[in-house]
């Protein structure tokens, strides 16, 4: 088969990874003629549905022998396969870097014959390319669940990032969805990785040496192929991030590609919203100091489509607000919707030297038109504004959405509570456009 | 130090020696002109000017006074600053030193002056076309001479040079920068500048276009069609950056 061919279907098969970051490390201590990382992350290219090129994504091979209900390449799929070889990989990696079309390569595979036989290609793949190539560059390589060992510490030296999909955010799903996959064999990799890390960087003497895993590990899961709620999923992330170490947790708005029973209907949009919504909270996990229950909780598991999970949060603990930037610690300050941790470091600089006014605040980089319902600076509150959470909510969301907020509300008959339940109202609302069509 | 603000009008050659000199007449003069311009600047001025020469063994004594005057943050702030496309800068810049050389203060810490707000913003807007600029420059091979063409709008390619000599440390690489008409040579992680200079000559291989193509078919598949956002890919993705891109043709 022609490689044009070749990359044009395994390229089309990898589309649905996530993770194009490339910013893991700097100066890693890998030895090479050509290539770097940078620390900041650097976009190649965006296609036209706006998502970010700074890795060549590939699949090594689409022909796959597990049948997972969800995946475009399960082995019942009629669809065309193709495989590279180990040479034409890197030989592509190669080409496409030093024209500067990429920052590195992103491969991943599904699993032929069997998965260390595909753990070795993937090794050799790298092998070419770091040792008859070499390339230095960023290399993120998926892991192969169930391999042996030893080539996943093999794999581990070669990459700079390593990530073994979660796929779905439960056993019970991945039991259905997924019946080949071993759902304790994804976590053992994993926990393998972190103990290795943690092994060699107690070792001073390998500390500096030995790149293993250098940018750290990261995993994917699929939302809204399953019937998980947001709670479950972020309370799984928070795990991994804590047990594991994982660098990222990226979510996957479930595309249907597979009519199956078990699915939902291919015609269903993917949830891009809520998708954005477990991003939101994703960054509230790993930089604003929540937890997971902190963000949902069990009589409240999903989202509210329209308000982001801080502002959420904060409307309904509104007893706790307003926090004063005068005196408020660093962890308070990241509370308040429209302040993140640049803002709040400002702050806590700013008011060293100054006492500060709440028109400073804007300088200092918070988000006036958030942060004013939750804010007062020396005692003094922005004037004009009534301080009701619900009144907080209709200056938030606009106008449109909350008169159909209210319309849901008033037809329940309940409370407060039901401000919040958005679920419930995208149903009638997807119902209607049906027969609206 | 009294600096007395003049209705004034100079004019210079737009170079950095040229901007050296004027500083060395303002804070010689204890005068800063109202307005300064350069060639390009002045065809669109009616005002008389007042030619000043640029003076080399001047703006040398200049440069190194300024840089034993003035701390290494604040003398990198006004060099960048002079690299920045933005109107009046020279203008902004004198105040700039004034600031610096009274205060011995960061300048970072004077945004609440209008002259050093407009740097900042401008010196912002120059490193961030420099970063989109490390991911969007695309080369050819031309021989063994990887070759590129960018059109910044900002004086970028000083900028950009370091990171290629980092990524590429074997190669022998040419950028042409055709909006400054300059030309950057980085030769085994060595970087040197041509200024004036015409753009190179010669033909691409036929190899080059089939891994064009690779890459242009490799962008296709990838993009999810569910998820068309074409307005998201233009923030993203500016077409001034999109003319010397191969991923476009």
């Amino acid at each position: 088969m022609e490689l044009a061919k070749k990359i044009e279907i395994l390229a089309e098969s990898a589309k649905y990874d996530v993770s194009c970051s490339s910013s893991g490390v700097t100066d890693n201590t890998r030895n090479g003629t050509v290539g770097s990382t940078s620390a900041a992350g650097i976009c190649h290219s965006f296609t036209s549905d706006g998502r970010c090129v700074s890795l060549l994504k590939l699949l090594f091979t689409n022909a796959c022998i597990f049948d997972c209900h969800y995946c475009i390449n399960r082995k019942s799929n009629t669809i065309p396969r193709a495989t590279f070889t180990p040479q034409e990989v890197a030989d592509l990696t190669m080409d496409f870097y030093m024209r500067n079309y990429i920052e590195g390569l992103f491969l991943s595979s599904a699993i032929i014959k069997n998965v260390d036989y595909t753990s070795e290609l993937l090794i050799k793949t790298l092998k070419i390319l770091r040792y008859e190539k070499g390339f230095k560059g960023y290399i993120h390589v998926k892991a192969i669940p169930g391999a042996d060992e030893k080539l996943i510490e093999e794999l581990g030296y070669l990459a700079d990032r390593m990530s073994i999909n979660v796929e779905l955010p439960s056993r019970e799903s991945l039991k259905l969805l997924a019946p080949d996959k071993e759902p304790f064999a994804l976590y053992k990799p994993m926990k393998q990785i972190t103990q290795k890390k943690h092994e060699l960087a107690q070792v001073p003497a390998l500390r500096k040496q030995a790149s293993f895993v250098p940018a750290g590990q990261s995993t994917q899961m699929i939302i809204g192929a399953s019937p998980e709620s947001d709670h479950a999923i972020v309370k799984i992330a928070e795990t991994l991030y804590q047990k594991y170490e994982l660098k990222r947790v990226y979510y996957s708005a479930y595309i249907p590609v597979n009519q199956d029973s078990l699915l939902p209907a291919i015609t269903t949009d993917p949830p891009l919203l809520r998708e954005h919504r477990l991003y939101q909270a994703d960054w509230l996990l790993r930089f604003y100091r929540f937890s997971a229950d902190e963000i949902l909780s069990e009589d409240k598991p999903n989202f509210n489509l329209y308000l982001d999970p801080k502002a959420n949060w904060a409307v309904q603990h509104y007893e706790q607000f307003p926090i004063d930037v005068q005196t408020a610690s660093y962890d308070q300050l990241l509370r308040i919707p429209g302040i993140g941790p640049k803002s709040a470091l400002n702050i806590l600089k700013a008011r060293k030297y100054y006492q500060l006014h709440l028109s400073d605040l804007k300088k200092l980089g918070v988000v006036i038109k958030r942060a004013q319902y939750f804010v007062s600076c020396n005692g003094a509150r922005q004037a004009g504004l009534i301080h009701d959470p619900e009144w907080v909510i209709a200056s938030l969301i606009s106008s449109r959405q909350y008169e159909t907020l209210k319309q849901v509300n008033s037809q329940s008959r309940q409370e407060q509570l039901t401000l919040f339940d958005v679920e419930r109202f995208e149903t009638t609302k997807r119902k209607e456009a049906r027969y609206a069509n | 130090m009294q600096i007395e603000e003049t209705t004034e009008v100079w004019e210079y050659d737009g170079s950095f020696h040229g901007f050296l000199t004027i500083v060395y007449h303002a804070f010689k003069k204890r005068q800063f002109p109202e307005i300064i311009l350069t060639p390009d600047t002045a065809v669109e001025s009616l005002f008389l000017s007042h030619w000043i020469s640029t003076d080399t063994a001047l703006a040398h004594k200049m440069y190194k006074r300024l840089l034993t005057r003035l701390r290494q943050e604040n003398s990198q702030f006004i060099i960048d600053g002079f690299y920045c496309s933005l109107k009046e800068k020279e203008r902004f810049l004198l105040d700039a030193i004034q600031i610096a050389l009274e205060s011995k203060d960061l300048l970072l810490n004077h945004l609440g002056h209008p002259s050093i707000l407009a740097l900042q913003n401008a010196l912002k807007s120059l490193f961030g076309e420099v970063h989109l600029f490390t991911g969007f420059i695309r080369f050819e091979y031309i021989g063994e001479l990887l070759y590129s063409t960018i059109a910044p709008k900002h004086f970028s390619l000083p900028y950009l040079c370091p990171h290629f000599a980092k990524r590429y440390p074997q190669e022998m690489i040419m950028i042409y920068d055709e909006t400054h008409r300059l030309l950057g040579i980085i030769e085994h992680g060595e970087i040197s500048f041509i200024e004036n200079s015409e753009p190179p000559t010669f033909h691409t291989k036929e190899s080059e276009q089939e891994i064009q193509d690779y890459w242009r078919s490799f962008l296709q598949a990838i993009t999810i069609q569910e998820r068309k956002n074409e307005r998201a890919q233009l923030s993203h993705l500016p077409k001034r950056y999109r003319h010397h891109m191969v991923d476009f043709n």
